[in-house]
Parts: structure tokens; sequence; C-alpha cells
């Protein structure tokens, strides 16, 4: 466990280790005084005790209890201000790492996911690092230098009670496989719940219209009755091994205690020396039985630590060695194969995208269209072949680079939690507030924008929630129009808008396209009709390419597409009279 | 479907309820929450107490060992007895506590469970007006989070509570008339810790509040940061965006420190107290022993049991900061539940036929209103197209009749029935909604078709599939009609989850069809396909449809233009194109859109 954090606290490390050092040294002086209470057990035993040595031996316990005050409070208050200083260093490296990496890794999570570990893990690592780490190892420290002090009282002792905290810890490292076993059980239980949830909430509408309310939902009252049952089995089994852990150890204590009286009786020990061995004794084993408590907390802050980890060792894209710079924008891909895992999306694929020209994937969902677009983009790098830019594999060119000569129109528009001009601007944040505004009007945003009670600097709500689907569509292109790439990778919309808005949008895009190279994946052909290259995608493979009439004549799948667009077109909603 | 008649309704708890009256907040409302299962916990804090008083009887037994060694004449075996007595006790406790552990536990998940079933029950009462106000995962994170934590409060500090304030009362109490004086000196950090507890969690210029804001801001900020991280890549803004996120975890780590310096000294106070009842036992026993007025065995009672009297006050202190954890938890779930719901009916009444009808019908979202004094009829087995620009109400209204909300004036009829007196239950059951977007459950194609009605037979299911001529494709699934969807390597097109609606509606085959832009295919190739089932669907039925596309309505029998929440335009197609308003003009832009090019030169400009 201290070894999975090591590397992340390597910022911190020395002050980490110093708030450690006091933390431990409190400890220290909180164990310090029992030395002083043997030194007046032993006293008061004998027949005239000296008071003036019993009153310096309370005086020195007084001052050791104000150091204890002293180290506790500037190592708490360390311990806590160097793990949030250490969260803070963790979240901005988070986010550095987030910048660096392929926009592969942010299409193919949860983006829930990929927050968490900036987020609650975060906050569960800040309580490892403040509290469960420094007392387990505070809890290990001290009663290893008290084993040491008791030792030299009386080693037969030491080592008795010693043999029963070895013997715990098999059953301590029982307790935490138990936890293990039914704690996944559990936390599995509540991701499901959890997508119950999800289901009961999202399909909300469907689920009143079929009378299904309530626990009439039963997949998710059966998940919540599973997840009763488990939760009570976790505690039920947990508890016993615990239990045995800390009995374990509460008869290591009777059995030191036995064996002091007999010791006592064979007159190999003294009194004082018998009650300050129990005296400490009994707190030492009541620290180890506390142990197990933060042990089995532990077991799940690793979740934690492995969920930080893994955004902290995801790999970047490669860099690149001899940077060229882009000089043309025509875009050939060459046999390109990839798939996400095992399962070839595209199979040795070869095309040629002209510089402005439009080129229009088509073909069936599932065929291979998308992932072309983001093979372009380099969200991923292709498993074999090569994907090429002004002549050039895009591999040679800086990431940033590639990217400043792409615009990319998707169907799902996100916009941050910002004012409409601010998530205008990112298109290019030089703009001046006139060009912003001119973009607006090309992209037929100006007038809703106006309509605003505060117009370009009204906030969208968070991922912009507050605006309708097809006006966050314009402010896409309105930030695609201000980028002036020279590629445009388009999705066109399927999700229905009404007439007026649909219009405006197409309006927007075709003075985004003009004279830009430009592919498009295209699920109305009627709308790409006279495209330069059509590309008919079957099964990640080009199964036909050529322009909207040789296809047709061709008599393929193009063809069939077609006839099946065309008939639809004509249909009416009516009854079978 | 009778046999969901007999289906347990929606459990309702009247003690979760926040409309009952004596609803409590704060500590009040924990403790009536845990009240639902007051024999179990109180058994469970009996056991947790005896536990605790186990755990002294090692102590006490040292002590009484000691006694025998001290004086003049051993008895061997009185001391081995005393051993196995220590022994038992050791036991004894870890056996109480196992019990009390376990009472606690079975209280708390069986209040937890309760807790969720009323929420959920709660949830499927409400207007869907609150299902898109709120986000999924805040309610996610209400019932399956913010309850756990209640978990917490029930089943730990409850038994702790109680240990931590009986057992050092009734230790001190023994140890009273064992020697007043030593007590007494025992007792004394306790008003110290008692002072540094305060201190600690005091909170005077609201830095906890403060804070809370902080940790919501850097929240969302990072979500933000996450969630638009493809766009700021492709615009090349990672710094700029960046730049927010380091302020406000900038401004949050701020807060953490200073809220960790001002309350860790105290905190620290109160730790380094609790523990310390030894410096105040020391001296006044040695004085005494000095003074021969107690025996060393008597101090070594006090030793023992006068420093460890306060453990379990140790362990309650970190509690304060949790309880506030889990209060806010308990506000968030109070809120949802203090949401009125929809009321329920009384009323038996059915409608004989099923026309529709809105009379002089209002309805506000919030301050804004979507429909002002709104008069409109669907007739029996008529096909009424709903039609206008986006935000101008055609959802509303079609949810109005659903009572997915209830009007604010005027009254909504179904064969002259008030749409609040039919019986809810019936009242689903008398309509079929087939929606923009399909959503379905990670389950069988089966069950999805289906939708919880289990009497119905396979070949009914699969009948319905095959009008709404889905058959094909699900077959082709791995494990045709059992294909969990979802599940790996099934994922569905859009016009595919369209045709199990569909499917959906033609199984439930209800006199009154919705369809609301349901005819806005995701992929246009499946078109045909899709368009063959709703006739099936719609024939001899009261339809009500909403479309953008205007072509698919121009036969159907009455089209109405809603503008603004108002109705503005009625008639059939033609009589509508000839009248030459908004509709005409949503006509030829609709027209315009379908014969669209996209074009990427120079001379073609726009449209």
């Amino acid at each position: 466990m201290v070894d999975k954090t090591s590397y992340l606290i390597k910022t911190r490390r020395v002050s980490l280790n110093l708030a450690l050092l006091l933390h431990i040294l409190g400890y220290f002086f909180r164990g310090l005084p029992f030395g002083f209470l043997f030194l007046i057990l032993v006293e008061l035993f004998i027949d005239r005790p000296d008071v003036n040595k019993i009153i310096l031996h309370i005086i020195s316990m007084f001052v050791i209890m104000l150091l204890c005050l002293a180290t506790t409070a500037l190592a708490q208050t360390r311990l806590y201000v160097t793990s949030y200083l250490l969260s803070h260093d963790l979240r901005l490296k988070l986010g550095e790492k987030l910048r660096k990496l392929s926009l592969g890794f942010f299409k193919r999570q949860e983006y829930g996911d990929i927050a968490a570990p900036l987020l609650r893990n975060m906050t569960n690592f800040e309580d490892i690092l403040n509290t469960s780490r420094p007392n387990i190892i505070a809890s290990i420290v001290f009663p290893a230098t008290t084993a040491v002090f008791l030792a030299s009282v009386n080693l037969k002792l030491t080592v008795l009670a010693l043999a029963f905290v070895v013997v715990s810890f098999p059953v301590l490292l029982l307790s935490m496989r138990t936890v293990a076993t039914f704690g996944n059980k559990v936390i599995s239980l509540r991701t499901v719940t959890g997508s119950r949830i999800m289901e009961y909430f999202n399909g909300m509408k469907q689920i009143k219209s079929h009378n299904l309310t309530g626990t009439r939902f039963s997949r998710l009252e059966l998940s919540l009755k599973q997840l009763r049952r488990e939760s009570i089995r976790l505690e039920a089994f947990v508890g016993p091994a615990i239990y045995s852990y800390m009995l374990v150890l509460e008869i290591g204590f009777i059995t030191t205690l036995l064996a002091g009286t007999s010791l006592l009786f064979s007159k190999d020990i003294t009194g004082p020396m018998l009650l300050i061995f129990l005296v400490i004794g009994s707190r030492l084993f009541e620290l180890l039985q506390g142990m197990g408590t933060f042990v089995v907390l532990m077991r799940f802050m690793n979740v934690a630590v492995a969920a930080i980890s893994r955004i902290m060792r995801a790999k970047p894209l490669p860099s690149v060695k001899h940077q060229r710079s882009i000089k043309g924008f025509d875009i050939e891909f060459d046999s390109v194969s990839f798939g996400y895992d095992e399962t070839e999306v595209l199979k040795k694929v070869s095309f040629k995208a002209d510089e402005k020209k439009l080129t229009a994937l088509v073909g069936p969902s599932g065929s291979g269209k998308t992932t072309i677009t983001s093979l372009v983009a380099r969200f991923w790098d292709v498993n074999s072949g090569s994907v090429r830019l002004g002549g050039n594999n895009i591999k040679e060119y800086e990431i940033e680079e590639l990217l400043s000569c792409i615009s990319m129109i998707f169907q799902d528009v996100y916009l941050f939690n910002d004012s409409i001009y601010n998530n205008i601007k990112i298109g290019n944040t030089s703009a001046s507030r006139e060009e912003i505004i001119a973009a607006a009007k090309s992209a037929h945003c100006h007038e809703f924008i106006s309509k605003l009670p505060d117009g370009y600097d009204s906030m969208v709500g968070e991922g912009g929630a507050r605006l309708s689907g097809g006006e966050k569509q314009r402010i896409s292109i309105a930030r695609a129009l201000l980028k002036d790439a020279p590629i445009i990778l388009l999705d066109e919309a399927t999700s229905s808008l009404d007439p007026e808005n649909e219009r405006l949008i197409q309006q927007a895009v075709n003075k985004l396209v003009r004279q830009k190279t430009v592919v498009v994946i295209a699920h109305r052909l009627s709308t790409i009709s006279h495209a330069d290259q059509i590309l008919v995608l079957d099964n990640g493979e080009i199964k036909e390419a050529g322009k909207h009439n040789d296809l047709l004549e061709m008599n393929g799948l193009y063809n069939r597409l077609w006839v099946k667009q065309q008939e639809a077109q004509g249909w009416l909603l009516e009854k079978s009279r | 479907m009778p046999s969901d008649k007999k289906e347990k309704l929606p459990v309702k708890n009247r003690s979760f309820d926040m409309t009952s009256p004596g609803v409590k907040t704060g500590f009040g409302r924990l403790l009536q929450i845990a009240g639902q299962k007051k024999a179990g916990l109180v058994w469970s804090c009996i056991f947790s107490f005896l536990s605790a008083l186990m755990s002294l009887t090692p102590l006490i037994i040292i002590y009484l060992i000691s006694n025998e060694l001290l004086s003049t004449s051993v008895d061997q075996s009185r001391v081995w007895t005393l051993a196995l007595l220590a022994l038992g006790g050791a036991v004894a406790r870890f056996l109480f506590q196992y019990i009390s552990l376990v009472l606690s536990h079975v209280a708390a998940f069986d209040i937890l469970y309760g807790l969720r079933r009323h929420l959920v029950a709660h949830l499927g009462v409400l207007p869907i007006g609150f299902f898109t106000r709120q986000s999924s995962g805040k309610i996610k994170k209400i019932i399956n989070d913010d309850i756990e934590e209640l978990e917490l409060f029930i089943a730990h500090h409850i038994p702790d509570f109680v240990t931590a304030i009986t057992l050092p009362s009734a230790t001190l109490l023994y140890l009273s008339f064992k020697s007043p004086i030593l007590a007494l000196s025992a007792a004394i950090p306790l008003p110290f810790a008692w002072f540094a507890q305060k201190s600690a969690f005091r909170d005077k210029n609201g830095l906890s509040r403060r804070y809370h804001d902080a940790l919501e801001s850097m929240n969302s900020t990072i979500i933000d940061y996450v969630r638009g991280m493809p766009i700021v890549k492709i615009f090349n803004q990672t710094v700029d965006s960046f730049a927010r996120f380091k302020e406000s975890v900038e401004v949050y780590t701020g807060f953490c420190i200073k809220w960790a310096k001002k309350s860790t000294p105290p905190f620290a106070l109160f730790s380094v107290m609790i523990n310390s009842t030894l410096f105040f036992i020391v001296p006044a026993g040695a004085f005494l022993v000095i003074e021969n007025r107690i025996d060393m065995s008597l101090l070594l009672l006090f030793l023992l049991l006068g420093t460890g009297y306060a453990a379990p006050i140790n362990r309650v202190a970190s509690y304060g900061a949790t309880l506030g954890q889990i209060n806010e938890g308990v506000k968030r779930i109070d809120e949802i539940l203090a949401f009125p719901e929809l009321p329920t009916t009384s009323g038996k009444i059915l409608p004989s036929s099923y026309e529709i009808e809105f009379k002089n019908v209002s309805f506000s979202y919030g301050s804004a209103k979507v429909l002002t004094d709104l008069n409109l009829t669907a007739a029996s087995e008529s096909i009424t197209a709903l039609v206008g620009p986006s935000g101008a109400g055609k959802t509303t209204i079609a949810e109005l009749i659903l009572r997915f909300q209830d009007v604010d004036e005027g009254e909504i009829t179904i064969g002259g029935i008030n749409v609040k007196d039919i019986p809810h239950d019936r009242l689903m059951e008398m309509i079929s909604f087939v929606f923009q977007d399909t959503f379905l459950f990670e389950d069988t194609i089966r069950e999805n078709i289906r939708m919880g009605k289990k009497n119905i037979p396979d070949d009914e299911v699969i009948k319905a599939a095959k009008l709404a001529q889905a058959h094909g494709f699900i077959s082709s699934l791995t494990e045709g009609y059992n294909t969990v969807f979802g599940a790996k390597g099934c994922h569905l097109s859009g016009g595919e989850k369209q045709r199990i609606a569909l499917a959906r509606a033609i199984l439930k085959d209800a006199p009154i069809v919705i369809l609301d832009e349901a005819t806005a295919f995701a992929d246009p190739d499946n078109e045909l396909e899709i368009q063959k089932g709703f006739v099936k669907l719609m024939t001899g039925k009261t339809v009500i449809v909403i479309a953008h596309r205007l072509s698919t309505i121009r036969n159907t029998d009455q089209i109405l233009v809603i503008n603004e929440g108002v109705l503005i335009e009625k008639g059939n197609h033609l009589e509508l194109l000839k009248k030459g308003d908004l509709y005409k003009d949503m006509w030829e832009a609709h027209i315009g859109a379908k014969n669209w090019k996209l074009n990427n030169l120079e001379s073609i400009n726009g449209r």
C-alpha cells in the first residue's frame, strides 16, 4: 500500500515525511510518561518513598504532555496541509496529463469515470494521507518501540506477547480477504443498482406510460433487495473474522498477564515491573486491535489510488522526432486497418480525398464511417497502413498542428458552462468582438442570441443545457467558422429539427465548407448527390466509390440504399383504409 | 393486464413522507429515520453497552489478581479462576459486539432498503417536469450514495454514541465508589476535551459553507474540463481551459488549508486530553498511597480503568464532521420527498369513447408560460397532427394528455371525462406513447417489448415484432429475443430501437396513440420498414402525431399549428397552404431543407 502511493507523493515527500515524523514523535511523547509512571511505581513500592523524586517525575510527565500536545498539533496541521497541497499537485498533474492524452481516450469512456480520480477518489486519497496512512505507520512504529522498552523490562514476557501478535497476523489477513470477497460483491451490486436507477430516471416516460413505477419496476426492486442482503452478509461475515483477530490479541494479553503472575511467584519479576508491563501492554494491544479497522479501510482506499494511477499511467500519443509543417490538405488512407479491440472496424481501407473537394462517406450504421473521421483527427493511431495529409504521414506532425487544420462538427455538441461569447471565442481566442459577432451572424446565431436577456454574455448552463439542440448546433458552427480550418469533418445531423432550424443550419454549413477539404458522414443520400467522391462502406470495407451517377449505374449497395430512401421520402402518415 | 393489478402498489411509508406532519430536520430527522427499527437498534445498543462492559473485565480481573498477589497468603487456584473469568469476559465481549453489529446492520440495511423503495415509488408519482429539471447523476447519487451514508449513522454512530456516554459514566461511577478523589481526578480532562472539541468544529465565519461552495465549484469546473476536453483539444485551447481548472483547484486548496489550520490544533488538544487521564490520576494516586489512604492495588485499578475509560469517546469525536455530511445527504433526500406528487384520484369513471378535448388549457413551466388558453379537439379514430417551431409547446400538449404533468387551468377530457378523474393505471393503459428518442432497458429484447406484462405469451411478442418490421434484425442477434440490450455486442441503431418501440406500442394495443417525433428516424436506411409498422399501429385509433417533417403528415385529418403556446391555425394541408400563413412558410422551409445539397464550391451561395 505504502509502496503504491510512493510515486504519487514524490513532490511533497520531504514535507510529508517530516509531518509523519512529528506524528510518530507525538505518539512517542504519548508513551514516554509510562516510563516515568514506572519510576513512580518503583518509588511507591519501597517503604519510604522519596516524595521529591515523585514530584520531579510528575513534573516531567506534565512537561512531556505539553510536548506531546505541541507535536501532535503541529503534526496534525502539517499532515492535513501537506495532504491538501499534495492533492492540489496531483489534481493539476492529472489535469496536465488529460491535456496530453489522445482524443480517443475521451471518446471511449464515460466522462464520469475520467473525472472521478480528480473528484471523489482524490478526496479519499487526502484521507489516506492525513489519517489512515499516518495511523497505520504509527500503530506499527509505536508498538515496535514500546516492545523494545518492554523487552528491557522483561524479555520472556515480551516474547510471549509478541508471539500472539505474530499469530494474529494471519487472522488479520483472513479478515482482509473476507472483506475483499464480500466487499466486491457489494460494490458491484451498488454499480448495478446505480445503473438501474439511471434507467428508472431516464426511462421515466416509458415507465410511467406502461404502469411500471415504484416496485413494479422489478429490475430496480430486485437489485435493491439483493443490495440489502449482500450488505448484511458482508457485515455478518467480516465481523467474526475481525473479532477473531481482536480476540487473539485479547487472549494474548490475558496469557501475558498469567505468565507474569507466575513469574512473580517464581520471583523472576518484581511487582512494579509486572504492573508497568500490564498497563503498557493493555494500551499496546488496544492499539493493535485498532489497526485492524484501519487496514480494512485501506483496502477500500486502494481503489482510489488505483483509479488515480490509471490516468497517471495512460500513454499519450507518441511525440514526433522530426516534426514537419503541413503544406497540403489532401487526405490519403493507404491500406488502413484499425480496431478498438480485437475486432477490426476498418479493413485495409485506401482512398484519397483531394484538397478542396467534397468526399462523402455512406453506408449502414457500424460500417466504419465515424472511425475514418476519427483517424483523420488522430483520435487513435492506426494498427497498420498509414493516414497521410499533404503527402506526409500524420504521425510526423505535431498533434496540435494537425488539429489546428481541422474543424469537426459533431452530432452532440458540448458547450462550456460559460457565456455564449466565450463559447464561440474558443474557435479563435485572438478574435475581436466584431469578428465573433460576425461569425455568429454567419451561423445564424445572432438573432436568437440577441433575444436572450444578457445577449452574448448569457450563460449556457451545464453542457449548454439552456439552449435547444438547433441553437447549440449553430453555435458549434460559429465556433468552426471562427477557426476557419482548411479541413472540415462533418457528421450530418440526424436528429429532428423543425424546418426553420434545419434550413438555417444547412445554410451555415454551406458557408463553413466553402473552399475546404470536406469529409462528410452522410445519412440522407440526397444531400451529397453531387459530392466529388462518394465512398460506400460496409463492414469496414469500401465496397463502392465514385460519383453519384456512376454509383447508381453500378446497381450495387449504393443503388439499393438510394432506392430505399427515395421510397421513404414519398411516405405519408395515414391509416390503411 | 389483470395480473399486474395483483402486484403490490408502490410502497409508501408514512414516516418517510415529507408532507406528513411532524417531520423534523437535522439530528432529529436522523433519529426519526432510525426510529423505523427501534427495537433492533435498542437491542443493538444494549449489546454494544454489554460488550463495552465486558471489555473492562480483564482490567478488573488484573486488579483482583493483584489484590490477591499483594495479600499475605496467595490463593493460587483463585488466581487461575480469575484468569479463566477474564478469558470468558473477552469472549463474551466480542460475542456481544458481534450480536450488536448484526442487529444494528440488519436494522440499518432494512431502513436503507425501505427508504430507497420509498424514494423510487415517490419518483414514480412526480410530474415529468421534475425529471427534465434534475440530472440523472444527481438522483443516482442521492439514492445510491446519500442513503448509503445513513448506514454509518444508524449502524455505527448510534451504538457508538450510546457506548461513549454509558461506558465512561459507568466506569467513573464504579471508580467513585472505590475512591471519589481519584475518580474525580480521572475526570479532570473531560471538560477540557469537551471545550476543545467544541472549538474545533465551531464555525464562526461560515467557513464550512464556503468550503462546500468551493468544493462544489471545483467539482463542476473539473467535470466541465473533462467533458469539454475533446472540444478544447480540437481548438488548441488546452492552456486557457487548464488555467480555469487550475484556478478552481487553487481556491479549493486555499479553503482546505485555512480550515486545517483553524481546526486541527484544537482537535489535537482534544485527542491529547482524552488520552491524558493518566497524568491526573498519578499525582493524586501517589499522594494517596504515600498517605496510606489507598493501597497499591487500588491505584493499579485506576491506572487500568482510568486510562482506558475515555477510549469510546475518542471514537465518536470525529463523527461530528461525518454527521454534517450525512445531514447534507438527508437534506437532499428530503428535498426530493418534499416535491409534491401528482394528486391521485379516487374516481372510477372510464370513458366509453376516445376523443380528446382540451378546454381552455393553460400551463406554465416554472415562470414561463408554455400553453395559453388552448382549445382543441381530436376526434375518435382520426389523425391529428401538431406542428410548429421548436419550443412551441407541442410535446407539452401530448404529455398533458398522459398526465405527465397537470394543467394549471382548464381541463383535458377523454371521451368527455376529465383525465384527472380516470384512475391513473387505466389512463396509462389506454394510451400508447412513442417517443422521439427510444429508451431501451438493459434487459432482453423480449422484455423490452413486453414492458412488464409477464402474462403475454412469446408468440404475441413475436407477432408484434413482425408487424413492427423488427423480427428480422432481432432474429439475427446472437441470442434472438433473449439478447440483452446494451450487453456486449448488442448495440442497435436508432432505426432498430425505433422499431422495438413500435413493437411495444403494437403489443400494448391502446385505443389512443401519441407519436412524438417518432418519424424522425436516426437512420434513413430503415425508414421504409418503420413506416409500414406505423400504419399497423394507427389503424382504428385516435392518433396524435407531432412531426417536423411536414411531408409525412400532409394527409392527416387535421393539422393544428401551434406557436408560442397558442393554436394559431387549424385545418388540413391544402386549406392551410391556401391560407398562406406560418404553415405555408414552414412547408416551404421543409421542402427547401429536403432538397438541400452540401456544397463546398465558391460559386454556389448558401442556398
